[in-house]
């Protein structure tokens, strides 16, 4: 297995084999990431290239080759910041747009009892999650779905300790509020 | 330690961000007290939920393709040269001048040795210079496409120019160009030199100039990764591209991200220095569901015969078992150990790639 030091030394070399690599070993943390920051599956897989292709082409600029991952996802909230802001400017109501999207993702075939939750459950958390404001939803996807460490998302975001652990908990009660009737679902 | 105390560092309990010390008072109060007990386990639930959160994206092949294309546009210096020429230049002089400062003798026969290197240079930049006939001719045939990447942009309308040095004629032996038109002939050459000639570039398989066998038979997207990557086809990445589009891999996907992301929380408790204990109650509950799942998915992979997938279940399943057999509140060693092992195996890279 390669190591992410020999890897980032190896595409600083110009060996095409190895960001492939990196791609796909960051790929899918990333994508679901954006996804959680946009809400929109093609935009995810869209800003997840200008994710990498930024990377790349930044790749000098990367000091400790050891926090390749949380260097890409400092890459990739910029790039999804930068998203939503022009979504922002196009259209004043952004959660009106996402909402339409997460019914139109429950929808779907309908299926077993139990995948017919799943997919349920799946719209309410997005809904829930897209229904956050952007910085507390930067640190709930991290925290929970990344399992970030509080140091890494500081380096990520930018963020003090402090600030991220205040949103985090307004994130998390937030979500306890929109997702009640599920969780005591699953108590 | 009371309730009020303790309620409010649940969270980040439960997130393994506070030190040993407050775990272990946590530890025992919640052993002791229902309704800090009962409002862990509301938040280990709800952690459980967000897991089972399936956002059903893939990452398709298509979409390394189009990052492929767009990197071979990227200038290959700056993937090559993190520190700036000029910066180890003027390194390496001072190294050399910090050398002769200490060697007087040899300080003065350098300066001789420099002032008939510059006297040499300077006699031959002074002299007639032949053009070269056969770069002006493997030039002539570069048709006005867009320039390569990373290269120098054509230089546009020069056939007048090349017909006009054409030959091993010296430069000051076509009288009828003042200098202004020869310092022009000169630059075109150049030019001319620089988009002919391949230049070195990381990789670039969209690049149609590397592969591309005639103007009249265009390469697709696909032939030509193939043609200058054949390495792709190794077994590895077929398996991935196959597994990408297979429905029913999906489970083993699932699990494997929920495995991926266990691990990763197990990593990160907290792992303070000095004697003591971690709490992992959450990591070994969650570790004990996916072990039983681990094997049924990884006899399901073998009976299959999908080596890929048995493979990883296979190198994922002892620390699966170690983290469900811990104790309760296991000493910071005995978690160390199996964090040292998860990082010489690379086990949470070798997920993510999977």
């Amino acid at each position: 297995m390669n190591s992410t030091e020999e890897l980032v030394a190896r595409v600083r070399h110009g060996d095409e084999e190895a960001f492939r690599l990196i791609f796909d070993r960051y790929a899918r943390p990333l994508i679901s990431f954006v996804y959680d920051m946009v809400g929109s599956r093609e935009l995810a897989e869209d800003l997840t290239q200008e994710t990498f292709v930024r990377a790349y082409k930044s790749l000098g600029a990367l000091r400790d080759e050891t926090k390749l991952s949380t260097w890409l996802f400092g890459i990739a909230k910029n790039v999804a910041r930068e998203s939503l802001r022009t979504r922002a400017r196009e259209s004043r109501n952004v959660h009106v747009d996402d909402e339409a999207e997460v019914f139109e993702l429950c929808d779907g075939q309908r299926g077993p009892a139990g995948q017919l939750l799943d997919k349920e459950l799946n719209g309410v958390i997005q809904s829930a999650l897209l229904r956050l404001d952007e910085d507390k939803r930067l640190v709930f996807t991290l925290k929970v779905f990344q399992q970030r460490s509080y140091e890494e998302i500081a380096e990520i975001t930018g963020f003090s300790i402090g600030k991220l652990k205040t949103d985090l908990h307004r994130a998390r009660a937030e979500m306890r509020r929109r997702l009640g009737p599920y969780l005591g679902g699953e108590q | 330690m009371k309730c009020e105390e303790c309620l409010p560092l649940l969270e980040e309990f439960a997130d393994g961000e506070v030190d040993r010390r407050t775990s272990e008072l946590m530890g025992a109060h919640m052993a002791a007290c229902a309704e800090c007990a009962e409002a862990f386990d509301a938040l280990s639930a709800e952690q459980e939920m967000y897991l089972r959160y399936d956002r059903e994206l893939e990452v398709s092949p298509a979409m390394w393709h189009a990052v492929s294309e767009r990197i071979a546009e990227a200038p290959a210096e700056r993937v090559a040269k993190p520190v700036p020429l000029l910066t180890r230049l003027r390194g390496q002089l001072a190294i050399v001048l910090g050398a002769l400062a200490l060697r007087p003798a040899l300080a003065s026969s350098m300066a001789l040795l420099l002032v008939g290197v510059a006297a040499g240079v300077l006699w031959f930049m002074q002299a007639p210079r032949p053009v070269r006939r056969e770069t002006i001719a493997r030039s002539t045939p570069v048709p006005d496409t867009k320039p390569p990447s990373g290269g120098v942009p054509n230089p546009g309308p020069l056939p007048d120019r090349v017909e006009s040095v054409e030959g091993d004629v010296p430069r000051t032996a076509t009288p009828h160009k003042n200098d202004a038109q020869l310092a022009s002939a000169s630059q075109s050459v150049k030019l001319m030199k620089a988009s002919a000639t391949p230049t070195r570039r990381p990789f670039n398989p969209g690049v149609a100039g590397d592969v591309l066998p005639s103007e009249n038979h265009p390469v697709a997207q696909d032939d030509v990764l193939l043609s200058v990557q054949p390495s792709l086809l190794d077994d590895d990445v077929l398996a991935i591209n196959t597994r990408l589009l297979d429905p029913e891999e999906k489970e083993v996907a699932r699990h494997v991200e929920h495995a991926q992301l266990l691990l990763r929380s197990f990593r990160n408790a907290r792992d303070t220095e000095g004697e003591g204990v971690i709490n992992i109650a959450y990591e070994k509950s969650q570790s004990r569901k996916l072990l039983d799942q681990n094997i049924s998915l990884q006899l399901e992979a073998e009976a299959a015969g999908n080596k890929t997938t048995a493979r990883i279940l296979n190198s994922l399943e002892p620390f699966l078992l170690d983290i469900s057999n811990l104790r309760d509140e296991p000493s910071r060693d005995e978690v160390r150990s199996i964090k040292d092992r998860m990082q010489k195996k690379e086990i949470i890279a070798s997920l993510q790639v999977y």
